[in-house]
């Protein structure tokens, strides 16, 4: 028995969007057992915006789990933009874990927006200014979120949903020098430190879609502009 | 104003005012070509005005795509891993 995995990031739906994937989701349940949502849900993370993706990705015959991303901050309005969603049926992971029972197993995914700081020796370091210690505190604190809420998990399959990146593999088509602003290596760290089988991250529209961990845990980044269709669908062996 | 710090402008036009974080512009002979995607038709010709608008004296050639949202073809079967040193650290 299998868990099938289906996941997009990076939709950035708006009212011009409303309708372009639904099509491709009703139908969503004889090919996945749940639906992850890799983080800038809408273009501007206003609450408005946030309705236009409750109709698109609620109501689906899955369950339907979500971080938030960078976009879905920049209007300040976060609580709104959660309640929306939550209130859609959609579960809304910041610093914490959801359990998805399957006919193969229980599913734990854990969730945070993570953030950037760079990769190992080449990273950003919290030292000197305090808006360069506030940028660096704030990726240790969503990595160490993160992983304490992979930890807490108590189930047969293990994953870590994130918008930011836990690797460098999957920016490959990035310029490498805005690396630091597309993620952490904390992220990667927190992804190791539990007995994880998939880590799934969106926000880099230019990388590609397939990587690893340190330690060997397969990455995948689902932004849509990467994977090019509505969602794309990862089948675990309940044993791996 | 030099090309460089024209593009640099144009690129946080577009991030700031429209969102719009994958787009690519660049200047070829008398033209500005823009690249990337988007979600929606609406969108590619909002870079392409927001564009024509910063540089109106010079053509812009709009190679913007929409990104397609069909079910996946299949799906990526994840084999069974082995565990890496020799245990519970994954």
């Amino acid at each position: 028995m299998s868990i099938r995995v289906a996941a997009v990031g990076d939709v950035h739906i708006d009212a011009d969007v409303v309708g372009r994937y639904r099509p491709a989701l009703d139908d969503l349940g004889e090919h996945a057992d749940v639906l992850l949502l890799a983080g800038d849900l809408t273009r501007h993370g206003t609450v408005a915006e946030a309705g236009c993706v409750a109709r698109e990705f609620g109501g689906l015959d899955v369950p339907v789990i979500a971080v938030l991303g960078n976009h879905d901050y920049h209007s300040d309005e976060v609580p709104g933009v959660t309640k929306t969603l939550q209130d859609a049926g959609i579960t809304v992971l910041e610093g914490e874990g959801t359990m998805v029972t399957t006919s193969a197993g229980r599913l734990g995914v854990a969730g945070a927006k993570g953030f950037g700081g760079g990769f190992a020796g080449r990273c950003a370091t919290a030292f000197g200014e305090p808006e360069m210690k506030a940028f660096v505190e704030h990726s240790e604190a969503s990595a160490a979120k993160l992983a304490k809420a992979l930890a807490d998990l108590e189930c047969d399959v293990r994953i870590a949903l994130t918008h930011y990146a836990p690797v460098p593999d999957t920016l490959s088509g990035e310029p490498l020098e805005i690396y630091p602003f597309l993620g952490s290596y904390l992220l990667g760290e927190a992804i190791d430190a539990v007995r994880t089988q998939l880590a799934i991250h969106g926000h880099a529209h230019a990388g590609c879609e397939r990587g690893m961990t340190p330690g060997g845990v397969r990455v995948r980044n689902v932004a849509h502009p990467v994977i090019r269709q509505a969602y794309s669908v990862f089948v675990l062996d309940e044993a791996c | 104003m030099k090309d460089e710090y024209l593009l640099a402008r144009l690129q946080r036009v577009l991030a700031e005012d429209g969102s719009e974080l994958g787009i690519d512009v660049v200047r070829h002979d008398e033209e500005y070509v823009l690249t990337g995607e988007v979600e929606s038709e609406q969108r590619r010709l909002d870079v392409e005005r927001r564009v024509a608008e910063h540089v109106p004296e010079v053509r812009v050639r709009n190679e913007i795509r929409i990104t397609r949202v069909n079910k996946p073809v299949e799906p990526e079967q994840l084999a069974p891993r082995v565990p890496v040193n020799g245990g519970e650290g994954a």
